[in-house]
C-alpha cells in the first residue's frame, strides 16, 4: 500500500446521544480516536434529551473533536414511519434525499477520507437507521466501511423518546448489533 | 489564466538536477557560507543535461521550473526535513504545483490565482497547493500582489512587524491567509530571492505554498498549517529526530537575525517603501 493512500481513513464510524452524559460520549469517542463528529439530528430540540448541539460543540472542541451539526443530511421527520416497537425508517425515501443532496454527500465523504468520523444521531438501536444509512451512502461514496462505535446502552426509558420505543427492543438489539473493534486501534490503521 | 500543473510525479531530471552545482553562496551569521543552488544553477544544470535548448530560457519551461523549485525544497533549501521529504514524493503526499507564466497586472494575477486554488484547496487528497511564479522577480510586483491578494474574499494579509536590515533597508513582515475548510484560516508560505527575506525563503523562484486542509483534530487556534500534514510512513522517532535536525537547520540558517522573518506566519519580507505604495493601488 502506498503512503498516499494510507494518508487516508478506512472507516466511518456511527453511535447513539443516548448512552451517558459528555464525559462518557467524550471517552467512547477518544477510545475510537474520533476526530470528527458529524450530527445529523433534525428532530426539534425539545426532543433532545441529552447533548443539543449548542452545548455539545464545546465539550467536542474541547477534546480536540471537530463538531459539525448538519441536519440536511439528516431524515426529513415525513421518513419516520410510527409503529409496532420502534420506529422505522422510510430508508428508501431517504436515500432519495441524499442522492438530491449529492454536493453534501461528496462533502461529507471527503471530510470521513480525512478525519476519523463518527456519524451521531439521537437515539440509541434499533433506531439508529438514519445514521447507519448515511454512514453507507458516505462509505459508498468514499470506499470506507461502517462500523458501530462501541457503546454501552443503558436502556432505560425515556419519556421523550418516539412512540412505539421499547427498552425491551433496544437490548434484543443491542448483542448482535453492536461490533466488536476494539482490536482496531488507530496505530493499525490501514 | 495560463498556467501548467504538475501533480508532483516523479521526477524526470532528478539525475540532472542532483548535479547541479551549487553556484549561490547563502552567508550565515557565523561567518560561514551555506552553498544553494539558484536559478542560473538549475538553468546550467538542465542546459547541460540537454533538457533544456541552448537559446531557450529556463522560465519559458514550466515543467523544468516546477522540477527544479520542488528540487531545491527536497535538497532542504526551506531547513524543514520534513518538506523535504513531502517534496520527493509530492505525489504520495498531495502537494500540487502550479506553475503562472504570466506576470501581468497584480490585480489580475491574483484573481487568476484564486481562480486556480479554490477548486484545489477542496480536494479531499491535496495537501498543499503551490504557486510558482517564475517572472515575478521585483519587490514592488510580489507587494502589489500579496495586497491584491490580501484583499480578495477568501484571503487577508496582516502585518506582522518590522525590520531593518542593513542592506536591505526598511522591511516589513506579511503574513497571506486564505480561508480553508471547517473554518480555518491557512498560513501561506512565500518564497523566492527578494532583498530581505530569510535565508530559508531564498528559493530559486517566487512561490505561494498555501496548506490546503486543518489539521486532523480541532485546535481552538483556528490555523492550518504545514506542521499537521500526516506522515502515515514515518515513525515517532523519526519524526523526533527530524524534528531536532530541522530546528538546527533552520537555526543555523537563519540565526537570530533572521528568526522572525522565517516564521511559519510570515509569508513574504517586503521592502517598507513598496509595501506601502501596494495599499494605494
Amino acid at each position: 500500500m502506498s503512503s498516499g493512500s494510507r494518508r487516508f481513513q478506512k472507516q466511518i464510524f456511527i453511535a447513539s446521544l443516548e448512552n451517558g452524559g459528555s464525559p462518557a460520549l467524550v471517552e467512547e469517542l477518544s477510545g475510537e480516536d474520533i476526530e470528527l463528529v458529524l450530527d445529523i439530528r433534525r428532530w426539534p430540540a425539545r426532543h433532545w434529551r441529552r447533548h443539543p448541539p449548542e452545548q455539545l460543540a464545546p465539550v467536542l472542541t474541547a477534546a480536540e473533536v471537530y463538531y459539525l451539526h448538519r441536519p440536511e443530511l439528516g431524515p426529513e421527520p415525513g421518513h419516520w414511519l410510527a409503529g409496532g416497537d420502534r420506529w422505522k425508517l422510510n430508508t428508501r425515501a431517504y436515500r432519495r434525499l441524499l442522492r438530491s443532496r449529492e454536493g453534501a454527500v461528496a462533502w461529507a465523504a471527503g471530510l470521513a477520507l480525512r478525519h476519523r468520523t463518527c456519524v451521531v444521531s439521537q437515539f440509541a438501536a434499533p433506531n439508529d437507521a438514519d445514521r447507519r444509512v448515511l454512514a453507507e451512502v458516505i462509505g459508498e461514496l468514499a470506499g470506507l466501511r461502517s462500523l458501530a462505535l462501541s457503546s454501552r446502552p443503558k436502556g432505560h426509558m425515556d419519556p421523550t423518546r418516539p412512540a412505539g420505543w421499547t427498552a425491551t427492543a433496544s437490548a434484543a438489539h443491542i448483542g448482535v448489533r453492536w461490533l466488536d473493534i476494539h482490536s482496531h486501534r488507530p496505530d493499525q490503521r490501514c | 489564466m495560463n498556467f501548467f500543473h504538475w501533480d508532483g510525479a516523479p521526477l524526470f531530471e532528478a539525475e540532472i538536477l542532483a548535479a547541479t552545482s551549487c553556484g549561490h553562496a547563502v552567508e550565515l551569521e557565523s561567518g560561514q557560507t551555506l552553498e544553494r543552488p539558484g536559478h542560473d544553477d538549475y538553468e546550467r544544470a538542465l542546459r547541460e543535461g540537454g533538457r533544456l535548448g541552448s537559446a531557450e530560457k529556463l522560465t519559458d519551461r514550466p515543467e523544468l521550473v516546477a522540477a527544479a523549485q520542488a528540487h531545491w525544497h527536497a535538497e532542504g533549501g526551506n531547513s524543514c526535513i520534513f518538506s523535504a521529504y513531502l517534496s520527493e514524493e509530492r505525489q504520495d503526499h498531495g502537494w500540487e504545483t502550479f506553475v503562472v507564466l504570466e506576470s501581468g497586472p497584480a490585480a489580475e494575477l491574483a484573481a487568476g490565482i484564486e481562480e486556480i486554488v479554490a477548486p484545489r484547496l477542496a480536494a479531499p487528497a491535496i495537501e498543499i497547493v503551490s504557486v510558482v511564479l517564475p517572472n515575478l522577480d521585483d519587490a514592488a510586483e510580489l507587494a502589489a500582489l500579496v495586497g491584491h491578494l490580501g484583499a480578495l474574499p477568501d484571503w487577508s494579509a496582516v502585518e506582522i512587524g518590522e525590520e531593518t536590515d542593513e542592506h536591505a533597508g526598511a522591511l516589513v513582515k506579511v503574513g497571506l491567509r486564505r480561508d480553508v475548510e471547517l473554518d480555518f484560516e491557512s498560513e501561506v508560505l512565500g518564497f523566492g530571492c527578494h532583498p530581505g527575506a530569510a535565508r530559508t525563503r531564498l528559493a530559486p523562484f517566487t512561490e505561494l505554498a498555501i496548506r490546503a486542509k486543518p489539521p486532523p483534530r480541532f485546535k481552538s487556534h483556528m490555523r492550518a498549517v504545514m506542521a499537521d500534514i500526516r506522515l502515515p510512513d514515518i515513525s515517532g522517532a523519526t519524526m523526533g529526530e527530524w524534528g531536532k535536525e530541522t530546528a538546527q537547520l533552520r537555526e543555523s540558517m537563519l540565526g537570530d537575525g533572521h528568526d522572525l522573518r522565517g516564521k511559519a506566519k510570515v509569508t513574504f519580507v517586503l521592502p517598507k517603501t513598496a509595501w506601502e505604495a501596494s495599499k494605494n493601488l
